[in-house]
């Protein structure tokens, strides 16, 4: 890298492709269809992509250096900020490998309560991306309505947590609050009405026949694509492969719940999309089911370690669901207050890596409607 | 027949149209759900957990129950709190094995108390850590500012603000409980 | 899987326990067989969840866990490279989603991997010459003192092998 450079990012990196009439467009930083600050080179002949290639890191933070700079407990609030729509998958994904390595027992009710904030950030994750999409796909006013209840549940999440989106709510052994009798009443009233407006969404937006003819047969990944790729969550789901971290490497006590991991065979945008909404509707069953069976108890171990404690020394892996897939935290102490190394696995960047691949040959209206389908969180992607 | 469908196609388009003017119709008529900024605002962030501010003690509204023992300045990732000791007083300490003295206690209240707000990131472990309750949360969300100074706040200072404020309030109330009976007997 | 029957040249298989350190095995491979060993958990229908490195005293050592969509059980392929030569072939090839990982750990730690079509910087800037992951030589530490191999061993419990940490790391 010490030789000077000449020219801008795409000569220096993308270079001519087969044929001289081909068009160079720039997709990002500055799209509203990424979603963030993505950027994606495209290179089209006509309206057909030929290659496509993302160019990432503008919101690069490095949080895995973060991670060796700072204590465990200090490390906490960073996981808000990884992914903001889903901050308490994060959390718990972080709290989980610091409690693995350690081996800290969570008491029964911190289970439950995880579970329960987890399970509803899931909800408001889904529904933000559902809004987006179809705001992506042209249509406006599906956003508004799914703002309405995203407002309940940030409503809801706030009592405990305190934010409205970065939360730092888990902490090792536990969660920092307990949950109040206006939450629980708000979350049992909470179920009924997203599920009474599920059939609203399917009559505005699901039976819409452009929403229809913009994802149906759009974006096939094959198993196989996914499998190379290495991606997870629901668009492996929305590829025929029955994964879920929850189901596969069963953590906490989502195994006493009664739900199931949908699947579809399609592996095109529409069973992507498909595949969200019925999340919402599993979510919502186990939420129902933990609030009916959620023990009394302490929402923090009695002996929760002290901000100024040192886990012991060795490595370990944990990984939760995500709303868009499988995070991971590889974790490897030696021994002192600051971890030796943090690798974080984030499933957008592995979602998004088979983007290239799978756009190649499509319409650059359609790899709009396939990038939106992936749900990428870029500040994810980049860490 | 290809006739036929593009018909039966239009038809389903038409009637996709109609279910969604449907829900839109519905909706319309229901009440408006958001407030007018700033004319009004909304009534839930008494959950909403703000910037730290110090919580005085019963007795003594103006001073902080803090102990300066620096735990929230040094588990905060993001380093925004400091904290100012009074210099230790030159007297010999208690001997072993005795409990702390009382007149040791104006020692403990630290001298000065800031936040930088700029770059805190909300995430409670000052609060969670403070061993004797000293700290808690505000509810200021509807902050905007200039500059950075704006949001380096002297939570000595709005502590005895709030101190004060709380005085000057019951003292009117209680002037007014103390006038009534006299408005009573005329 | 164990040393005798492993279908590629590995250095070392050590079956560890999952519940503890998230991994059924550590595999150890001479870096010139890692493409080997990905061809082997392509065809053993693994999928990649990453590629990380790390920073010790014996060299960067990278990392490569797959884990399958079928039967759950992690597998950690490990191998390690000095400081001074710090190349990898890379398993681009065979697992495509491993491109962006290989470049990511070649922006972090400056480890190279060879025959990844696109080596450029992917998170960090074009012009930046350092690499953020890569410690100080005082402050790396020996593997023998970063890694706790929880065997698994026949007849004992897993969650039992809570004991101090005997078993060293074989590449120590």
């Amino acid at each position: 890298m010490s030789e000077i450079q000449t020219g801008d990012y795409y000569t220096r990196h993308f270079s001519p492709g087969p044929s001289d009439d081909t068009l160079i467009i720039n997709m990002g930083p500055q799209h509203p269809s990424t979603h963030g600050v993505l950027r994606i080179i495209v290179e089209l002949d006509g309206e057909y992509i030929l290659r496509c290639e993302p160019v990432l890191g503008y919101v690069h933070r490095m949080h895995e250096h973060m991670g060796e700079t700072k204590s465990y407990t200090q490390y906490l609030p960073n996981m808000g900020r990884v992914d903001y729509l889903h901050a308490l998958a994060w959390n718990w994904a972080w709290c989980g490998a610091v409690e693995k390595l350690a081996g800290i027992e969570v008491p029964e009710r911190a289970q439950y309560i995880r579970v329960l904030t987890t399970e509803l950030n899931r909800i408001s994750s889904h529904l933000l991306w559902w809004g987006a999409y179809i705001l992506d796909l042209g249509a406006f006013s599906p956003i508004l309505y799914a703002f309405q209840d995203r407002e309940i549940i940030m409503d809801l999440l706030q009592i405990p947590t305190g934010s409205r989106l970065t939360y730092c709510y888990f902490r090792f052994g536990g969660v920092s609050a307990d949950l109040s009798d206006a939450f629980l009443a708000g979350l049992k009233d909470f179920v009924p009405y997203l599920r009474g407006r599920l059939p609203m969404y399917r009559d505005l937006v699901t039976d819409n026949v452009i929403l229809r003819k913009r994802c149906e047969g759009i974006g096939h990944f094959s198993p196989e694509l996914c499998r190379r790729y290495g991606a997870t969550g629901p668009v492996a789901r929305g590829s025929g492969i029955d994964y879920d971290v929850r189901r596969a490497e069963p953590y906490s006590i989502y195994d006493r719940f009664d739900w199931e991991v949908p699947v579809l065979e399609a592996g095109d945008a529409m069973s992507r999309y498909l595949i969200r909404l019925a999340e919402i509707e599993q979510s919502l069953k186990i939420i129902e089911q933990a609030l009916a069976t959620i023990p009394s108890g302490d929402f923090i171990a009695k002996g929760a370690p002290k901000p100024k404690w040192a886990p012991p020394r060795g490595e370990t892996y944990f990984a939760v669901e995500g709303a868009r897939g499988k995070i991971g935290v590889w974790l490897v102490s030696d021994g002192t207050k600051t971890p030796y190394r943090v690798k974080l696995r984030a499933p957008g960047y592995c979602n998004l890596s088979l983007f290239a691949e799978a756009a190649q040959g499509v319409l650059l209206a359609d790899a709009v409607s396939i990038l939106g389908s992936l749900d990428l969180v870029i500040p994810e992607i980049d860490r | 027949m290809t006739l036929f469908k593009e018909f039966q196609s239009a038809l389903k388009g038409l009637w996709s149209l109609a279910v969604g003017l449907k829900v839109t119709g519905r909706e319309f008529a229901r009440p408006q759900l958001t407030v007018h900024y700033p004319r009004k605002v909304v009534d839930n962030i008494v959950t909403y957990r703000g910037h730290i501010e110090l919580v005085g003690k019963p007795k003594e509204p103006a001073v902080p129950k803090c102990i300066t023992c620096m735990m929230c300045a040094t588990v905060c990732p993001s380093g925004c709190i400091s904290i100012k000791k009074f210099p230790p007083p030159k007297v010999a300490p208690a001997a072993e094995g005795e409990e702390a003295k009382p007149k040791a206690k104006p020692v403990k209240t630290p001298k000065a108390f800031n936040l930088n707000y700029n770059t805190c990131s909300l995430c409670g472990l000052c609060v969670q850590n403070c061993p004797v309750d000293s700290l808690r949360f505000s509810t200021d969300v509807y902050l905007a500012g200039v500059s950075r100074a704006d949001f380096e706040y002297d939570l000595m200072a709005r502590l005895a603000a709030q101190a004060e404020a709380v005085a000057k309030a019951k003292a009117p109330a209680e002037a007014t409980a103390g006038a009534k009976p006299g408005e009573g007997g005329e | 899987m164990n040393i005798a029957t492993c279908p590629f040249p590995a250095i070392a298989i050590t079956a560890t326990d999952y519940a503890k350190c998230g991994s059924t095995a550590y595999c150890y491979v001479e870096p010139r067989n890692v493409v080997r060993a990905a061809k082997y958990f392509f065809e053993a229908g693994y999928f990649i969840e990453d590629v990380c490195g790390l920073d010790l005293e014996e060299g960067f050592e990278v990392v490569y866990h797959f884990d399958s969509f079928t039967a759950p059980g992690r597998v950690s392929l490990r191998l390690v490279v000095p400081h001074d030569k710090p190349v990898v072939p890379s398993i681009a090839g065979v697992f495509p989603g491993a491109e962006w990982h290989e470049r990511e750990t070649t922006d972090f730690f400056g480890v190279v991997f060879e025959g990844n079509p696109n080596p450029k910087p992917l998170l960090l800037p074009d012009d930046m010459t350092l690499h953020p992951l890569v410690k100080e030589q005082k402050k790396r530490q020996p593997a023998v003192n970063v890694f706790v191999v929880h065997r698994l061993s026949e007849g004992k419990e897993p969650t039992a092998a809570k004991k101090k940490p005997a078993d060293e790391d074989e590449e120590a």
